[in-house]
């Protein structure tokens, strides 16, 4: 058997699914962020796929742009949760309900 | 590719379980081996026994750091390829030097400002 | 050596004063930085200033750039830039928001324990990031912008970090907008795949470029990756833009913000997202077998972003959601605008002339809000706190009156134009449900917009008795705010110069 482009799409597309769900059922915040995560690995993961098999560089070099970006985003991301698990001492999603009309 | 070729890292992910069985088996054996007790459990066997939770938070100034870290952390991401490409380019004669020291000063201004809000002080 | 050679060509062709607007933001926003180092204790007064005075140079000297030299055209930096009238019209725009953004958190910061600095330096960085993203084409440069203005607006939105309301709102923003990353990223990574299948015919190296992809498009428009793709990343920008079924973070992000991040959210971030839209829409996925999901599928979403952000503004007591619900309105406009520029050429102007009058006019009511509204969260942000706004202050009055006026396209204020051509646009382009659709919605939005003006200028609230204080607005702070207004009223006239500007 030979690992091909199929088995790298299978699995980007089964860690996309996995994210996704995640971010819409799970119900604490940091779960919630790694999903988020979780859907840019996918998508990391078709890039270099697809540019190993297309023989075609710049999903490679993209992929340098997008760690750097989801660092970025992480940073700000947790700086946001601690401050808020500072406020409410908590980080479920359904205890965050001050904004209501 | 064949999936012959991934051959190398089952051996890799079979060595490290054995080698975290053996240590563990071997301290069994060979270790001191000491009478259990509910004192001898307990986190200090004399003194007063321990209150509050056992979860101490790290610190806030901890995130802070780790943060920053990661920013920092990153760019090293842009000087590999960089340090790749340099004597490649260097020989064509493609300014690649005036560039990546642009990069960097922004990085240090940043660090500067940094350092001047005090955020990587560690006790205030 | 071919690759070499490549890079050579690049570091050869200096295309940096091509951007020359951009880079001056940037370092005007490292600049800030700076001067708090130096003068700590000035720092408060001196960098507002340098920030307003430093964009307000950089847009005139655009403006004038262009009397001088023209308009360039084609593309620049190896492809990843595409210069046209579209991006340096919408340069202007980003420009004139950013400028106006800094008077308002100028405002709003005022008197508050929070450092001011930063915010001056983020908006900076974020309207640098805007400008470029107008004129992207290639889809690196597209992400890479994006996200910068999106981390920008997750530490703007939760900038309050003493209030939980900030937060909260950040937190929100934060993961509604990182999901949406991750639909957009995965698209490109679909749309990159296909373009560059070795077994297609016509595949390209370069799938990640705009042009590139759209000559791969034209054959293969219909291939099943790439219709993904196209999909995720449409789906992707439409959380950004807030329309349909993208749409439920709005209100709770827009009332948790601090005023001149909704302001600022409401309409640059909003535009960022129509520039995509326009580039991505009408530029890229225009080939035939494309425009017959994208076109069916993007008038649906925006007929009922019309409805439902109409609907649901109706009954709102909050001001600030207000605004937010009535933009997801204002975003279902821009939507079928786009719509109507995949037919007809000229309906791009429409598009970017509409967003220069939801500028303006939102301006206009961020404004005055900002004068309005408390120190403590959610102070005077109901309706009912603007009671007889005009007796308490004439000058906040008017200019919110005329603002009001002009969203809800009242002629001869600006709004009104902008949706009239929009009207033409979907007139010519043979979209009637959506023009049905779009004039109903005018009318109900008339409800909202002169509900509020009836209790700002009448002031029949059901709470009268409560005693309303007078708001002084000092001089310096009244210009702005005028200026606004003034264009409002001014561009329902006259369209000439904002005409020229965009090239119509």
């Amino acid at each position: 058997m030979t690992v091909g482009l199929n088995e790298f799409l299978a699995i980007s597309g089964l860690l996309f699914a996995i994210g996704f769900t995640g971010v819409l059922l799970r119900r604490n915040t940091l779960v919630i962020y790694m999903c988020l995560e979780i859907m840019l690995s996918a998508a990391i993961l078709a890039l270099v796929g697809f540019s190993r098999f297309n023989n075609t560089m710049d999903g490679n070099i993209f992929v340098f742009f997008i760690i750097t970006v989801a660092a970025a985003e992480v940073a700000v991301g947790l700086a946001i949760i601690v401050a808020l698990f500072r406020h409410r001492q908590t980080i479920q999603v359904e205890d965050l309900n001050t904004l209501k009309n | 590719m064949e999936l012959v070729e991934y051959f190398p890292i089952l051996v890799q992910i079979l060595l490290a379980f054995v080698l975290a069985v053996v240590i563990l088996t071997v301290s069994q054996i060979f270790g001191q081996k000491i009478r259990r007790s509910l004192t001898k459990d307990s986190a200090y066997e004399c003194g007063i026994p321990s209150e509050g939770k056992s979860h101490t938070r790290f610190s806030v100034k901890f995130y802070v750091t780790a943060m920053l870290f990661i920013l920092f952390d990153i760019e090293v991401v842009f000087l590999y390829p960089w340090a790749l490409a340099f004597r490649d380019f260097l020989a064509a004669g493609i300014p690649i030097l005036l560039p990546v020291l642009f990069f960097i000063g922004v990085i240090v201004l940043g660090l500067f400002y940094e350092m001047k809000k005090g955020a990587l002080e560690w006790e205030k | 050596m071919d690759d070499l050679q490549y890079f050579k060509d690049a570091a050869a062709s200096n295309e940096w004063s091509l951007i020359w607007p951009e880079i001056s933001v940037g370092l005007l926003a490292l600049s800030l930085l700076v001067v708090e180092m130096l003068v700590p204790k000035m720092k408060n007064r001196l960098v507002p200033m340098i920030a307003m005075i430093g964009l307000s140079v950089i847009t005139v000297t655009l403006v004038l750039s262009w009397v001088g030299m023209g308009v360039s055209y084609g593309e620049s930096f190896a492809g990843l830039l595409f210069q046209s009238g579209f991006g340096e019209s919408m340069r202007l725009f980003f420009l004139l928001g950013g400028l106006f953004i800094c008077f308002l958190g100028y405002v709003t910061l005022q008197g508050r324990a929070i450092p001011r600095v930063e915010f001056f330096h983020i908006v900076l960085v974020v309207t640098a990031a805007l400008m470029l993203l107008a004129q992207s084409n290639h889809f690196v440069m597209i992400f890479i912008t994006l996200e910068t203005v999106t981390i920008g607006f997750y530490i703007l939105v939760s900038y309050f970090r003493n209030q939980p309301i900030s937060l909260e709102a950040g937190l929100k923003y934060l993961i509604l907008g990182g999901l949406s990353t991750g639909l957009l990223l995965f698209g490109i990574a679909l749309l990159y795949g296909a373009a560059g299948n070795p077994q297609l015919a016509g595949a390209t190296a370069e799938g990640l470029n705009l042009q590139a992809l759209r000559a791969f498009l034209l054959n293969h428009g219909d291939h099943t990756l790439a219709v993904a793709g196209m999909l995720l990343v449409l789906f992707g920008i439409a959380f950004k833009v807030a329309v349909f079924p993208f749409q439920i973070w709005v209100p709770d992000v827009y009332q948790g913000a601090p005023t001149a991040v909704t302001a600022f959210l409401g309409v640059c971030s909003k535009a960022a997202g129509f520039a995509l839209m326009i580039i991505l829409v009408t530029r890229t996925f225009n080939v035939e077998t494309m425009t017959s999901i994208t076109v069916p599928l993007l008038s649906l979403m925006a007929i009922f972003s019309l409805l439902y952000g109409n609907l649901t503004a109706l009954t709102q007591q909050n001001t600030k959601r207000l605004m937010g619900l009535s933009g997801i309105s204002h975003a279902g406009f821009l939507l079928a605008g786009v719509v109507a520029a995949v037919h007809v050429d000229w309906a791009v102007w429409a598009v970017v002339f509409y967003l220069f009058s939801y500028m303006f006019s939102s301006f206009a009511v961020f404004g005055v809000m900002a004068f309005v509204e408390g120190k403590n969260p959610g102070e005077g942000e109901e309706l009912i706190d603007y009671t007889g706004l005009y007796q308490r202050s004439p000058f906040l009055g008017t200019v919110l009156g005329i603002g009001l006026g002009s969203l809800a396209g009242i002629p001869p204020l600006v709004g009104f134009i902008g949706k009239a051509l929009v009207f033409i646009a979907l007139f010519q382009a043979g979209l009637y449900v959506l023009l049905l659709v779009g004039a109903l919605s005018v009318a109900i939005s008339i409800f909202y917009y002169f509900g509020w003006m009836r209790t700002a200028f009448f002031g029949d609230g059901p709470d009268t008795e409560k005693d309303y204080p007078a708001i002084e607005v000092p001089l310096p702070k009244r210009v702005p705010l005028a200026i606004i207004a003034g264009i409002t009223v001014f561009l329902g006239f006259i369209q000439v110069p904002l005409a020229a500007v965009l090239g119509l």
